[in-house]
């Protein structure tokens, strides 16, 4: 009876990942007619270098070389759907490797708002660039993790591979958008720093270490300095299809809109973008919001955790709770508060399956955060309360993250939306 | 019911509103002087019209009717909710009946390039919005004619579907 149970909860993650993608597929590979996500994310995409070298235009320089004079918007569609998927994948082969055993967890995971599950029912968070962030850091931790298994005579190899990944990826991925310094690089310096205290006798670690640190804010500095103006956001614009113009502002396509547009804007018209979360009343649901995805990610640590001891647990706790707080700052920085809490929150599951397969390894920290309330590791007995578990389930199942700009009633899971769409099909 | 109760302008939930995004607003800005002056807010509805021509004749025209939310903040008007009068321009003449606006600066003239230029009637809230712009061979004319409702320091998302269009 027991192992009936145990065979039929394997199945609902599955369902849940199968799920996720072919509702993605379904609705970022079929008919191109009908816009598939929002302009603003679809306009970001579409940013390149016609107007001269610009924060953000890295991807859609590609893709406007790729496709000269074609209309861009479905490869964006395919584009987003693979790096979809790709993620899906890591975030599996993690799940593998990590020695988190726990699939009522893994389920809890896998309908985090902002997580995989969330991303396919609303078509967010991977239609915009912190996917790429995601890719890479999922990435750098399975390497990770391979470094740990690998023989000796390999292991060289995979630090190697950690390294220029860590390298050449944050550059490229820096360059597709700047705010990979405040929302990844934390997690992945974290990671890079975990490895080279491992490893003290790989002296390619540390300077590894010390290119990685010092070359991403030096390309972020250079974004910073080719922010965009007035006249090169108009040069992009014009750049584009009259189709895709046509998709992005079907009313006026000769005047620039979107992330396009935001190339433009000045610092007072940024921070006048923060002043609307408050003013418009989004703040009150942001900050419920905040603090309920941190309730949610500590629970989900301290129990894929719960079989180290508790002097490993806090060393882990600390290793966790730093990057995620730094990669907090982008909160002050821009006013999609949604992308970022699912940002955060992605990181800190993939770093969890990173720190939550550690074997005993020697403590580094002298000094511990003791970060309430990621701190459920204190309680050991609640995060077995199967209450608690179904109460997690229960938000998951209801609230969605917004991207930005809140309102009712667009922070709960509109269900009937996809079910229409699969009853169209 | 409680959408109602949520924006009503007396409730307690937008009170608490309006003092803590002055509070917020005031340590944020390091600039005394922008800290007690706060973005003010115009809605308006109403039409506007693309039309592009190639000699003399019209090839295209685009008609919409999204709604507009100008944002007066410093010397600056920004509007980024409706894509025919997306960007930021600048303050010109301004008395108590009138605010001008114009993309990048109070000289432009109608036979440049690009020209943007807005005129708010203060008093009855009448927008009137012009544009013009030569793309290679085509020129483009833009209008756009809306009445507008002053909003002081807050808005809010619902006129726009703005969560639901950006997802």
């Amino acid at each position: 009876m027991q192992k009936n149970q145990n065979k039929s909860i394997i199945l609902i993650p599955i369902v849940i990942l199968e799920f996720s993608i072919i509702l993605s597929w379904v609705w970022m590979m079929g008919d191109f007619s009908q816009i598939r996500f929002g302009v603003w994310p679809i306009s970001e995409w579409l940013i390149n270098y016609q107007g001269g070298f610009v924060r953000r235009g890295f991807i859609g320089e590609i893709l406007y070389q790729l496709f000269p004079g074609q209309a861009l918007i479905p490869k964006v569609y395919q584009l987003t759907f693979y790096l979809y998927l790709i993620y899906c994948m890591i975030f599996v082969c993690l799940y593998r490797l990590s020695k988190i055993r726990d699939l009522p967890l893994l389920i809890l995971m896998l309908l985090i708002p902002g997580g995989i599950f969330h991303m396919a029912i609303s078509s967010s968070f991977y239609t915009r660039k912190e996917i790429l962030f995601l890719i890479l850091f999922g990435l750098l931790c399975f390497i990770y993790l391979q470094i740990k298994q690998a023989q000796d005579s390999k292991k060289s190899t995979w630090i190697t591979i950690f390294i220029s990944l860590a390298i050449v990826g944050g550059v490229i991925i820096t360059l597709c958008h700047e705010a990979f310094i405040f929302m990844s690089f934390p997690y992945i310096a974290s990671l890079f720093w975990l490895l080279k205290k491992e490893y003290p006798q790989q002296k390619s670690i540390h300077y590894g270490f010390v290119a990685f640190a010092t070359m991403i804010p030096i390309v972020f500095l250079l974004c910073t300095m080719m922010h965009g103006s007035v006249l090169i956001s108009e040069n992009i614009w014009d750049s584009l299809s009259l189709q895709d113009r046509l998709v992005i502002s079907p009313h006026s396509p000769y005047t620039v809109y979107g992330a396009i547009g935001g190339i433009g804007w000045d610092k007072l018209q940024n921070l006048s973008t923060l002043y609307g979360v408050l003013v418009s009343g989004g703040w009150i649901i942001w900050i419920c919001f905040g603090f309920v995805q941190y309730l949610v990610l500590g629970y989900v640590f301290a129990r894929g955790a719960s079989s180290q001891s508790q002097e490993d647990q806090l060393e882990n706790l600390t290793l966790i709770s730093v990057p995620f707080l730094l990669s907090l700052s982008i909160f002050l920085i821009g006013s999609d508060w949604g992308r970022w809490m699912a940002s955060s929150g992605n990181h800190f599951l993939l770093l969890s399956f990173v720190l939550c397969s550690q074997n005993k390894r020697p403590i580094f920290l002298s000094k511990k955060i003791h970060a309430w309330p990621l701190s459920w590791i204190n309680h050991p007995q609640l995060i077995r309360a199967r209450w608690l578990f179904w109460g997690i389930i229960g938000y998951e199942l209801i609230f969605k993250l917004p991207e930005c700009c809140v309102q009712y009633p667009y922070f709960f899971i509109q269900y009937s939306l996809f079910a229409k769409l699969f009853g169209s099909i | 019911m409680s959408l109602h109760w949520a924006t009503s302008p007396f409730s307690p939930y937008e009170c608490m509103n309006k003092f803590i995004t002055f509070c917020v607003i005031y340590c944020v800005l390091i600039n005394p002087s922008h800290a007690l002056e706060l973005p003010r807010y115009w809605l308006c509805q109403g039409t506007s019209q693309q039309i592009s021509t190639q000699d003399q004749m019209n090839i295209e025209q685009y008609k919409g009717n999204d709604p507009v939310l100008l944002e007066i903040f410093s010397n600056k008007v920004y509007q980024f909710f409706s894509p025919a009068l997306a960007g930021a321009y600048v303050q010109c003449a301004t008395n108590q009946d009138t605010l001008m606006f114009q993309r990048e600066d109070c000289q432009a003239q109608t036979k440049q390039k690009y020209f943007r230029q807005g005129v708010l009637n203060l008093q009855t809230g009448q927008l009137i919005f012009s544009e013009s712009r030569k793309i290679k061979s085509k020129e483009i004319r833009g209008t756009g004619q809306y009445q507008c409702q002053y909003m002081g320091h807050t808005y809010n998302f619902l006129p726009f579907n703005h969560a639901k269009k950006s997802e």
